[in-house]
């Protein structure tokens, strides 16, 4: 809350907007996050959570539309809810794991290159390849962001070496 | 096939899905990978050690997990359950929209009993109760500032200065009293349960108050226990200031009535204590109820 002033009023404000447009019946948002185990006051954590990753992407979050904060907190979950499923982890596990990348400084810098709206979806993909192969494939990605391919580490040539569908696929 | 390298993801968090079922799709390829992945870790039980062996060695197990997942259509699986799930506002079977509904009732209810409660501490008994407090306060200060005369000699033992000190204590604090705590605020007549506040008498085992024919239980009701303390702590400062005004100066003198004077900004205290823990004791009872129900 504190990234993007959700304790001041105008933060507030922004805040409600956003939860309000995820609870809006016409989308569905909040109904069929409440059908993925989500209840109304995890729900609210979540957007608070959402709405500051969007803060620490350097979103300016009261001119961002309502209803696409809406959207993309409940896309973001959904893409959980499928890790989580995939991982045999929970909702919460991997809502952890995004807070985790949050503070890995070689991903943090190898998304700073990308425009601020990329950044999060970004990050959650980078994210899920450590599940698929492990912390060097994570490296991998993160060194694909980095340098669009065009420094060729000795890391990077074992993980194409090792996995190389798992490399391709990347 | 999207891929990261591509950077066919935008900002959509959806096309993730899809660049991991594009790997996860491919399990002949994997299954490659995870043979080759094992040759190498192997070299790790004879001995070999190198960076390689290290990476092979961390990349193992997600690799068996990544091919057990493919060839099992893991993904493809959990995606078809959302996608059945999510859009469900028109379909889904009688128990799921029941859950649904129940969680939108649930989640209804409580806003609705938040709000009351809202408009209910807002009222007039908050403010009775806040006048009622600023001027025991201010009178404490006036006791202060006389008594402080008093020890300074400036009232001494004349006689008439005394009867006029004490007078004009226990006018104020009977004033304070009568006029902000005996008028029993309440409320909301339509609260559950019947109107609360500071006059309403609440005991545990007797009918709710409102007439309802519901007893009162501890712990699940609200403002019971608090109630009850309030209604003491008033009927304690009544008793005092009703003593006060039945005594003449010598009597007012008498250590059992200066006794019960210092009773009064401890008794005060306590009432702002109490009236602190109802409001959280109220939000507490209206979160039990909500989950209960």
């Amino acid at each position: 809350m504190s990234k993007f002033g959700g304790r001041t009023l105008a933060g507030s404000v922004s805040f409600s907007n956003s939860l309000r447009s995820l609870r809006n019946p016409t989308n569905g948002f909040s109904t069929s996050l409440l059908r993925m185990g989500m209840d109304f006051e995890q729900q609210g954590v979540a957007m608070a959570d959402y709405m500051g990753q969007l803060a620490s992407a350097g979103l300016e979050i009261d001119k961002l539309d309502p209803s696409s904060v809406a959207k993309g907190m409940f896309e973001l979950t959904r893409q959980q809810k499928i890790m989580a499923q995939l991982n045999g982890t929970t909702l919460e596990q991997e809502r952890q794991k995004q807070k985790a990348a949050s503070q890995n400084i070689s991903l943090q810098a190898a998304l700073l290159k990308l425009a601020p709206e990329q950044r999060l979806s970004t990050s959650r993909l980078i994210s899920s390849f450590k599940d698929l192969g492990g912390p060097a494939a994570e490296k991998f990605a993160n060194e694909l962001l980095a340098f669009d391919g065009s420094v060729a580490t000795a890391q990077r040539a074992q993980f194409e070496m090792l996995a190389p569908t798992l490399a391709k696929g990347i | 096939m999207p891929r990261l390298r591509d950077r066919t993801q935008g900002t959509d968090t959806s096309r993730n899905a899809a660049i991991i079922g594009g790997i996860k799709s491919d399990t002949a390829g994997l299954e490659r990978d995870r043979a080759g992945i094992g040759e190498i870790a192997r070299l790790g039980l004879a001995g070999v050690s190198n960076s390689i062996v290290e990476v092979a060695n961390s990349t193992l197990l997600p690799a068996i997990d990544t091919f057990s997942k493919s060839i099992n259509k893991s993904l493809p699986k959990i995606i078809a359950d959302l996608d059945r799930i999510v859009p469900l506002a028109s379909v889904g079977g009688p128990l799921d929209q029941a859950f649904v509904g129940l969680g939108k009732l649930s989640q209804n209810l409580k806003l609705s009993l938040e709000s009351l409660a809202f408009k209910a501490f807002n009222t007039t008994t908050i403010t009775a109760i806040a006048n009622g407090t600023n001027v025991l306060a201010n009178k404490f200060n006036d006791i202060v500032t006389m008594a402080t005369q008093g020890a300074a000699g400036l009232i001494g033992d004349d006689k008439k200065k005394q009867k006029d000190l004490f007078d004009g204590i226990s006018a104020g604090v009977y004033k304070a009293v009568k006029e902000y705590f005996t008028n029993q605020p309440s409320v909301d007549g339509n609260f559950y349960g019947g109107a609360i506040g500071l006059g309403q008498t609440s005991v545990v085992g007797e009918s709710r108050p409102g007439g309802r024919g519901e007893l009162i239980t501890a712990g699940t009701d609200m403002n019971v226990v608090n109630n009850e303390n309030s209604q003491s702590i008033v009927g304690t400062l009544k008793g005092v200031a009703d003593k006060m005004a039945s005594m003449n100066a010598e009597q007012r003198m008498d250590p059992d009535a200066m006794n019960a004077m210092k009773q009064l900004p401890g008794l005060v205290m306590q009432l702002t204590d109490v009236v602190r823990s109802t409001s959280r004791d109220n939000s507490d009872a209206l979160n039990n109820l909500s989950y209960n129900i």
